[in-house]
Order: structure tokens, then sequence, then C-alpha cells
């Protein structure tokens, strides 16, 4: 009698709690006095350096609108999913964002594959994607409702190609990440370059091993060579590896390689490696978020353009939804008629017909473990490019 | 030539590595009978405990190492403890140590993620590079070879000249007339999984001073060893050796020929191969 007496409390206490729980997540979940934001970024994994890197800019962002007010009297709630930079992970967390979330803005994804997968599920539910740091080509005609604040990498691979031309590298070597952002600069710098490509092979994400394929390209002597990973990690061992086989040779990389904490780090490593970034002003909005930045975490930035790039990706939402309300249409009608030499932090802003960013590349070198824009260093050190 | 010496070396270096991997896993089932796939989870385990040591907390390197080595003894002595001897009280067969030792794998990648977050580590090391008959090689890595054929010499002197080696195989040949004779089989199987682990953990430090740390690497760290090992035969330390060079080599001649990508499809292969045609490997004794 008495077990029984048990069992049905138990039941009554199991049912309370399902009840209660219910009434939380309606409570919270269908809340009316917050916008809220999805976020796809990659939170653990190799890409996770620059997907947390994307957290902190969107964290500062919503925390200076809130404190101003909010957006039309709502502060924004960002709702993080970890796609990994994988699309299948992606799917998944968009799914969720979309189904269970149901955000109508969603900011991400960090890596192209993740937007690429991202966006014809946010097509289809009519959610407005906006990326601040997925530039693989291929995202251009990824949909009306798909953004981004990035340039394409059909600027800086067409840049890297140009500038190895002019200082007379006319045999290049690849090596490429497989995934859809490193297949996407690998493809467009194909495309662009005028000299022979006497190398091209692609290695598979997780891999550590490169000696035989360096070896392999030695073989095919080449005057340059494009690395393209996905990650800073991978592109940090290629670079120990090259470095290691005793080969000097012009290294490019391309612009998931911009970490300047691992520069900083180990500047021997990455001395004169060629990247091509988006470089801040040196007054305004960039000036003003990069002050707000360290206050709030103690150091600079590892990815600045891609930082400032998310920031203003989110008060860019926040301007256009302040505008013509929460309705995704309206939000990219605005992005592609309202938004013109929009003062960004990543500096003066425009959309294209394709929802692509226009903002100017700078070529920038690893000298001593900083990353100096090359024009500049050319002007003071005009022997740098005849010595190559 | 030179490209042929180097690319001998290049395969000399990974086969190292993947011996390394295989010498624990070997020696722990060889005397246990259980394959401790979280073995390449307490490998990354502590592979982050000496990252965490030399980069965060500035210690002396080979104070980190010690770390290294203590923090995967002491993982594996747990897992053991709490884990596979619960399931041998309980008269487990095969697919239950398989499923703990999965999960083991699973939960060692969550507590790296939960301690030390989800980023990859470096440790940015870099050693002098040598150049030896055309081919490129760093102090590190020779230091790896150097370290490998050592181990693998002292684990053969253990398993042949000593009493502890020989109530071992004792233990592997036949539990209940073991403890007949008096050998305490459960300190035995503790005493292995304690030697195991600490060659998880010199793994480890050459692993973390060589590539990258990612908080999943114990997953492909169990997968590599494992196919070492079944190559080889798994209960053989021989065979571990032969398993690596054959794993190495294979994959360094379809980087070659084939190109990167193919590297783990070719090694999957392999493993394929082995268990269709020859299932307990070159050296592999036939267990009922």
């Amino acid at each position: 009698m008495a077990e029984k007496n048990n069992n049905a409390l138990l039941w009554t206490i199991g049912i309370v709690l399902i009840v209660l729980g219910f009434v939380y997540f309606s409570a919270t979940g269908g809340s009316g006095g917050t916008l809220k934001v999805g976020v796809l970024t990659p939170l653990t994994g190799d890409a996770a350096s620059y997907g947390t890197a994307m957290q902190r800019a969107y964290d500062l962002a919503v925390s200076q609108i809130n404190a101003a007010g909010g957006v039309n009297g709502k502060n924004i709630e960002l709702v993080y999913e970890d796609s990994k930079c994988d699309g299948a992970a992606a799917t998944t967390a968009t799914q969720k964002l979309v189904s269970v979330d149901g955000v109508k803005f969603i900011l991400g994804g960090t890596c192209s594959g993740e937007t690429l997968a991202a966006a014809p599920i946010t097509q289809a539910a009519r959610v407005l994607l906006l990326s601040p740091s997925a530039t693989s080509p291929d995202i251009t005609d990824a949909g009306d409702l798909v953004f981004r604040t990035y340039p394409s990498d059909d600027f800086e691979a067409k840049m890297v190609a140009s500038y190895a031309e002019s200082t007379g590298q006319m045999r290049a070597a690849i090596i490429s990440e497989t995934t859809d952002f490193a297949q996407g600069v690998r493809n467009a710098f194909k495309a662009s370059y005028t000299g022979e490509v006497v190398f091209d092979e692609t290695f598979n994400s997780g891999e550590t091993d490169f000696r035989t394929l360096i070896t392999k390209l030695r073989a095919a002597n080449p005057q340059m060579v494009y690395v393209s990973p996905q990650s800073p990690a991978a592109g940090e061992l290629i670079l120990k590896q090259i470095a290691e086989s005793g080969m000097n040779v012009a290294v490019f990389a391309n612009n998931a390689m911009i970490d300047r904490s691992a520069i900083a780090a180990n500047p021997s490593l990455y001395e004169e490696v060629v990247m091509a970034e988006v470089q801040l002003p040196s007054e305004g909005k960039a000036v003003d978020m990069l002050t707000a930045y360290e206050a709030m975490y103690g150091n600079s930035p590892e990815f600045v353009a891609y930082t400032a790039s998310a920031y203003d990706s989110v008060y860019l939402l926040a301007e256009a939804v302040g505008s013509v309300g929460e309705d995704a249409e309206a939000v990219a009608g605005y992005f592609g008629y309202q938004v013109v030499d929009w003062p960004g932090a990543i500096g003066t802003f425009n959309f294209d017909e394709n929802g692509d960013a226009e903002v100017e590349l700078t070529l920038v070198q690893a000298i001593s473990g900083a990353l100096v824009p090359l024009q500049a260093q050319a002007n003071v050190v005009p022997e740098v490019e005849t010595t190559k | 030539m030179d490209v042929f010496v180097e690319l001998v070396f290049h395969g000399l270096i990974a086969a190292c590595i993947y011996a390394l991997l295989a010498s624990g896993l070997v020696f722990i089932y060889s005397t246990t009978r259980v394959f401790h796939l979280a073995h390449g989870g307490v490998i990354a385990l502590s592979a982050y405990a000496f990252w965490f040591t030399t980069s965060v907390l500035s210690w002396n390197i080979v104070l980190s190492a010690l770390m290294a080595i203590v923090t995967s003894t002491v993982l594996g002595l747990v897992m053991n403890e709490l884990v596979y001897e619960p399931l041998r009280r309980r008269n487990s067969k095969g697919l239950g140590y398989l499923i703990a030792t999965i999960a083991l794998l699973m939960i060692s990648g969550a507590l790296i993620i939960a301690i030390f977050g989800g980023q990859n580590q470096s440790l940015g090391f870099s050693s002098q590079v040598h150049v030896i008959v055309g081919a490129h090689v760093t102090t590190l890595q020779l230091l790896l070879m150097a370290t490998t054929v050592v181990i693998f010499f002292l684990l053969h002197l253990l398993s042949t000249h000593t009493r502890f080696g020989k109530t071992m195989r004792a233990t592997a040949d036949n539990e209940v007339v073991a403890s007949v004779l008096g050998i305490d089989t459960r300190q035995i199987r503790r005493l292995t999984f304690a030697l195991g682990s600490a060659l998880a953990g010199v793994a480890a430090i050459f692993y973390a001073l060589e590539f990258n740390l990612d908080p999943n690497m114990g997953v492909m760290m169990a997968i590599k060893g494992f196919t070492a090992a079944v190559i080889g035969g798994p209960g053989s330390m021989t065979g571990a050796i032969v398993g690596s060079l054959l794993l190495s080599g294979v994959e360094q001649a379809s980087v070659w020929y084939l190109g990167s990508s193919w590297r783990n499809a070719m090694a999957f292969t392999l493993l394929f191969i082995f268990l269709l045609m020859k299932p307990h490997g070159l050296f592999g004794r036939r267990f009922s």
C-alpha cells in the first residue's frame, strides 16, 4: 500500500514538472518584449577560433544597442547555435532556429559551408540570412534574402593573382582544403591567374601530416604557394611543415589565416606571408568599436576586419528593423535601397544587387608578427618587390 | 633519390606516431583483452594537459611532460576501476566493453571542450632542421624516432624477461588458472592499465609538439591506433610496429600517387582488406 502511494506521488511530481516546463518555455519562448535574432557560428572545432571571435563582436554590438534602448523599444536577444563550420550541423541548427525559436533574422553563418547549407532553409521559410564572413563566390546566388557584409573571395583571389603576376611569379602551387570556402578561393584564383598552376592539390579537414604533399609540391618547383585552408589551425601546420621542408618560396594565404594572435605568437612562421584583408578606417566608428571592444574584453580582436563586419551586421539589421519593422522581406528591401554609402566600422559600405558587400580589400604582409599593408610598405622599402 | 629518402623519412615519422598510439592499445589488450579505444581520448586529454601547463601556466617543458604522463596514467586507472572492472564482475562480453570504451572516448572529447574550451590549440613549437642524407628532419622528429625504438625495446624486455611480464602473459592466457596459481589478476590489470596509459602520455607529448590539438582528435587517434594494431595483430607488439609501418607506408604512397584527400580512404581500405582476409593480423594469435 505504501509503495502504491509512493508511485502515485512520483507520478504527480513528474506531471507537475512537465506542466511547469511547458509553462516556462511558452512564457520565455513566446515573449513579445525582445527581438529574437538567431546566430549560426562555429563554437567548437577547428573554426571555433573565428567563430567565437564573431560571437564577441555580436555580443558587443547587441550590448551597445540594448543599452541605448534597443530596437523600437525591444531588446535584441541573440540565440546562438553551434554550426561547427559544417554543412550538416548548420542545417540542423538553422532548422532549430527557424522552427523552434521562430526567428525571422539569422546572423551568420561564419563559414561559407554553413551559409550555403542554411540558405535553402532560410529561403524557404522567408527568413533573412546576414553573414559577416562567409566569402565563397557561390553565396552571391544563394537567394534574395541572403546578404553579407564582407566581400566575396573573387576579389581577394584576383588581387593575389595580379600581385603575384606583377612580381613575376608565374609558377604557382595551390594547397586547398576540401570545404566550400577554401575551394571557392582556389577556383577564383585559378580563374584569374594568368601564370602556370604547376601543383594543385586538396586535403581533407582534420589532416595534420602535410609533409609528403609538400615534398610533392617542391618537386613541381613553383615560385609561389597559395595556401587555402578553412581555418588558421590547418594553415599554420602547413606553414610549419613548409618551413621544416627547407623550401624557400613566396607564400600567399587566404583570409582564414588572418589570426593576429597566432601571427604574433609565431612571427617566424608567418614571415612575409601575403594575405588580403579589409583595412579599417583609422577614424570614426572603427576606432569607437575597437575602444569598446578592448573595454569589454580586455584585448584587441584577433580578426579585426571580420569583427568589424560582424559588429556592423548587427547595427545594419537593427537599423533596418527599426525603420521597416520585423519583416524579413522589408528588411531585404531596406538593405537593397536604403543602405547607400553606409558609414560602418568596416568602412563605407554598400550592398550590390546580389546582396554582396562592396568594401575595398588591401593586401597585407606579415612582418615580424604584425600585418603591414603591402602598398604602404612598398612605398617605404621599394626594394622588397625586386628582391623576391 | 633525395625525394625518395625524404618520403621514407616522412613514412617513418608517421609510423612512429602510429606505433606510439598502438603500443598502449596493444599492451592493454594483450593482458586484459579489452580493446581500449578510449586510449585515444586519454591521449587527447593528456595532450591538452600538456598544452595547458606549458602554454597557459608557463611551466617548464619537462615538468609539463611529467604532468601529461601523470594525467594519462591516472585517467587510464580511473577508466579501468570505474568502468572495465565493474563490467568484468558482471561477466560482460565483447560488445559491452566496446560500447563502454566508445562512450569513454566520446566523454573524453566532451571533457576537453568543458575544461579547455572548443578551440584548437597550438604549442607553436619548432625545433632545428637537420639535413640527413638529403632529407629534412627536425630534432623533435629524431627524438620521436629514438623514443619509439627505446619504448618498444623496454616493452619487449618487460614482457619476456621479468616476473611481471610472465604474470601478465599468464593472466592473458587464462585468468582463472592464473588466479588459482596465486596471481592477483586484478592487480596485474591495474598495473597494465597504468603502464599502457603512461605510454598514452608519451604519445600525447610528441603529438602536441608536432601537430595541433583539436578537442575531437581522440577519435582519429583511436582509429589510427586501432588500424595499426589490427593489421599487426592486436595482441602483438611486433605486430604494432609492422602494422604502423604498413599503415604509414600505404598512406604516404596514396598521398604521393593519388593525392592527400585519398589518405584516409586508402588507410581504411587497408584495414578492410585485413579484417576480411586476415582478421587476426600479421602476427596475431587466434583466440577462442
